[in-house]
């Protein structure tokens, strides 16, 4: 359609009459202004009736985790609102708090003081429990993220962690301060008492180097990094254990699960001890021709008592044996014994044999299984250190049960990975081996790469021992250390 | 008129560069690790480790958030200024400009401090009235847009959106006057003493007000086609000193010899008939359409059917009376006309009704949120 022109004159032809329509607005620009002006007047209404009769939910900004539900409801549990409910709130007042979370952001500290109440009225947790030379603490809430949903709290992520370790300036400040402090300080993390650890001495700079992740900046472990050697004095052979020559166990071929078995939670394993896992083995058996009498295990003392006892011990041989008449016991015990001086001199002599030598008699391949009298001496894997006038000296073996202290481990995940995989103990020949592994080894599945989670969190623990309270260290002595076997006490 | 120019190019830029900087800074600290490889941020900006998971909270948060309720107010001051004319506080188009751009500034500024959170119900409510703002505001635009192109072609004679009952109140006057003018003259009480009428008054006693309605009534086309030429003009059969005044192309001073002829008592008969053909057609259809107050139900608010109807109403009546009835279909051109106006108008200010109360309720609720959370929380 062509416009049309008109004049100026023929415009004002048209609207005559009507020149002052701009006096009065226009309807649907007077509904537009009531319905916005029944809208603020509404919100307003709606923001005052709130502040007076609403639930506080309102302003929540998720559900409370299963672990806070009890008071989900009642924001004060929480939140200081003190700053309102006081009415302390004046034009300087409004200054400073609007200066202070523009610099430090929305206020922590008062939700972390009822933190810090309320748990240490329960369980005695405290906020301040990370390592001593800890430069700032942490709010709680940073890295015990609420309002995030019903279920458990959110597992720590690592950049929470990283946020000091990270740094460079953080982490040169916390070694400063460890510096000054004395090591005891740093016992946060103790094992319980029942476990034997094997803690290194803390490095002079603590553990402040810089990290950004496990698979990048996590320094190799400490007891590679300084190629630890195990101190203990029992000799064993794992290389030994595993060769071809071994004969099987319950018919089964010698593997690492005889030996090392899991606690029932399967987090980590059993203590090795004689009577479990080396007794099918290396019986006591001393005497060849009666391999059923074996020595005691474990006490000098009572190995030498029995040594000292034969006649008797052989007496109650013949009786298990089925010889009742005395005359014939008697008969038995002097055979026996009469064997046995041919085999050595005296009985001092016998002693010294049973004690430092370390193959007093070859062991018997061709009895029959389970009579197998495979016994070498006691110095075959122990260190026999001579007393004069009475037993010799053997020295007890410590046997760790946790070698990382400060990292959590759990063998139940990892069931589906061969043990020699991590631990190498098939080419071990040496009990100062220590077979535990590389950084390397972790990060082959605990990587970007692996897709297995390598937070930090997944090792460490941030917080100390509920048992302490803030402050405090552990108290001496309560620790089952080896650490003074390497030669570097506390 | 379209709303993007090259004025708009610099804000364009700005806002781009502004979206580039705030992500940036965000994925800086809060992401770092998804940058790129040297891209990352340099110490001074970024903010000392903090607590906060939830960005809202953190120094850097409050910041993006602050200057997202700043721009939500200035947003909001657009619509006084546009009310406080004389104001010297830049053009009304700058105004628009900065209203438009700063206001879409908000979307990575609020995305960024809620950290992409729903959060709880309050949070949750106020991005759905910042939904709901930022849709019908784009929508608006896009209409703004749009719009002016499609008035341009289909409204010809646009006239002021005010003024468009005073001008379908001047058509339907212009229309009862001619029904009326058609309409006989109801007898009048014979006066001795009176002169006798001439002839000519005689004829053209019945349409002499219809005469008049060419001077009095100024309907846009029938003004439009008086001046592009056109010789549907009613001034021959009587002309009014008023058509001399209007049409200026047209100047009968004198009654041409055309209408003389039309004129003749033998023409009288067949004009009885053809005035109440008008007559009926504008009391049956012309008239209940003009007077509606929605046209577009009506047939003759379709343009075909009114072509069609007009033609054929053409046929029924002789040369002499064409042109009234082209006058007749020029008030219902008018009409639809001034319904796709009111329609499009419509069409172009109905978002308004959402935009401006949520805006007003997204502002209050924010400062609310502002508040509970910096000094409740």
């Amino acid at each position: 359609m062509a416009a049309p022109r008109r004049t100026q004159k023929q415009i004002a032809e048209r609207y005559k009459g009507n020149l002052g329509y701009y006096r009065s607005l226009h309807p649907w620009r007077r509904a537009r202004f009531w319905i916005s002006f029944l809208a603020i007047i509404g919100g307003i209404a709606g923001i005052v009736l709130f502040q007076t009769r609403g639930r506080e939910i309102f302003f929540n900004p998720g559900k409370i985790s299963s672990s806070h539900a009890r008071f989900a409801d009642d924001c004060a549990q929480c939140h200081d609102q003190s700053l309102i409910s006081s009415g302390t709130l004046t034009p300087s007042t409004f200054k400073a708090v609007l200066r202070d979370r523009f610099s430090h952001g929305v206020a922590f500290e008062p939700i972390d003081q009822k933190c810090d109440a309320c748990h240490l009225k329960q369980d005695r947790r405290t906020h301040t429990f990370h390592e001593a030379s800890v430069v700032q603490d942490r709010s709680c809430s940073a890295c015990h993220q609420e309002h995030q949903g019903p279920g458990p709290l959110k597992l720590v992520t690592s950049s929470n962690c990283v946020s000091c370790h990270g740094s460079a300036e953080v982490m040169q400040a916390s070694a400063q301060r460890g510096m000054q402090l004395s090591p005891q300080a740093f016992h946060r993390h103790p094992a319980p008492p029942q476990q034997v650890v094997f803690e290194l001495p803390r490095p002079s700079r603590g553990y402040t180097q810089k990290i950004s992740s496990f698979w990048s900046g996590h320094p190799e472990f400490q007891l590679n990094r300084e190629q630890v050697r195990d101190p203990d004095v029992l000799r064993f052979n794992h290389q030994r254990h595993f060769a071809a020559d071994i004969p099987p166990v319950n018919g089964k071929r010698l593997e690492c699960n005889y030996c090392h078995r899991p606690e029932p939670d399967g987090r980590y394993y059993q203590r090795i001890s004689f009577t479990a896992n080396c007794q099918a083995c290396h019986l006591l058996q001393f005497d060849p021709k009666n391999p059923e009498l074996t020595l005691p295990h474990g006490n000098a003392t009572a190995v030498r008592a029995f040594l000292r006892s034969l006649p008797m011990q052989y007496a109650e041989l013949a009786v298990k044996k089925g010889v009742t008449k005395p005359n014939e016991i008697q008969a038995f015990v002097t055979k026996q014994m009469t064997q046995l001086r041919e085999r050595v001199r005296s009985g001092e002599d016998f002693e010294q044999q049973v004690f430092f030598v370390t193959d007093p008699y070859k062991p018997q391949r061709d009895a029959p299984p389970g009579v197998r009298a495979s016994y070498y001496g006691c110095a075959l894997c122990h260190e026999v250190k001579p007393v004069a006038n009475t037993a010799p000296m053997i020295t007890k073996p410590i046997f760790v049960d946790r070698w990382m202290p400060q990292a959590n481990f759990n063998h139940a995940k990892h069931a589906s990975v061969k043990c020699d995989d991590c631990h190498h103990a098939i080419q071990s020949r040496n009990t100062s081996d220590i077979l535990m592994p590389t950084k390397a080894n972790c990060v082959t599945c605990h990587s970007p790469a692996g897709k297995v989670v390598a937070a930090c969190i997944t090792c460490h623990t941030y917080h100390g021992s509920p048992s302490l309270v803030a402050g405090a260290a552990a108290p001496a002595g309560k620790y089952s250390f080896k650490q003074t076997a390497v030669g570097n006490p506390p | 008129m379209r709303i993007f120019n090259r004025s708009h190019v610099p804000w364009l830029i700005f806002v781009v560069l502004a979206t580039i900087a705030a992500s940036w800074i965000y994925f800086g600290n809060f992401h770092p690790r998804r940058l790129p490889a040297g891209f990352g941020l340099p110490p001074w900006l970024v903010q000392k480790p903090s607590e906060h998971r939830s960005v809202g909270g953190t120094p850097l948060g409050l910041t993006y958030g602050t200057i997202a309720f700043a721009i939500f107010i200035f947003a909001t001051l657009f619509s006084v200024r546009k009310r406080v004319v004389l104001w010297r506080l830049g053009t009304l188009q700058r105004w628009m400009r900065s209203h438009i751009w700063l206001t879409l500034l908000t979307i990575p500024l609020v995305v960024f401090h809620s950290g992409f959170r729903l959060g709880g119900p309050m949070t949750t409510l106020l991005i759905a009235l910042y939904v709901i703002v930022m849709v019908s505001g784009i929508y608006g635009l896009a209409l703004q847009h749009q719009m002016p192109r499609i008035m341009k072609e289909r409204l010809p004679a646009e006239t002021v959106f005010e003024q468009i009952p005073h001008i379908r109140e001047q058509v339907v006057i212009a229309a009862e006057k001619m029904r009326d003018s058609f309409k006989p003259a109801p007898p009048k009480k014979t006066d001795a003493g009176a002169p006798a009428p001439s002839p000519l008054k005689t004829v053209t006693s019945g349409s002499t007000p219809m005469a008049s309605t060419v001077g009095d009534i100024s309907t846009p086309t029938a003004r439009a086609k008086t001046v592009v030429g056109s010789t549907i003009i009613a001034a021959p059969l009587n002309p009014s000193p008023s058509v001399a005044a209007v049409g200026t192309a047209t100047k009968p001073e004198a009654p041409l010899p055309g209408a003389v002829a039309s004129a003749k008592p033998g023409a009288a008969e067949g004009d009885a008939d053809s005035e109440a053909v008008l007559v009926e057609f504008l009391e049956r259809q012309v008239l209940p359409y003009l007077k509606a107050k929605r046209g577009e139900r009506f047939r003759l608010g379709n343009s075909r059917f009114s072509d069609d109807a007009f033609r054929f109403v053409k046929l029924r009546v002789p040369e002499v009376y064409r042109s009234r009835v082209e006058e007749i279909q020029a008030w219902c051109d008018e009409r639809r006309m001034l319904d796709l106006q009111t329609k499009l108008h419509h069409w172009l200010h109905a978002w308004l009704f959402v935009h401006v109360p949520f805006s007003f309720l997204l502002l209050m609720l924010t400062a609310w949120h502002a508040f509970v959370t910096l000094f409740y929380y």
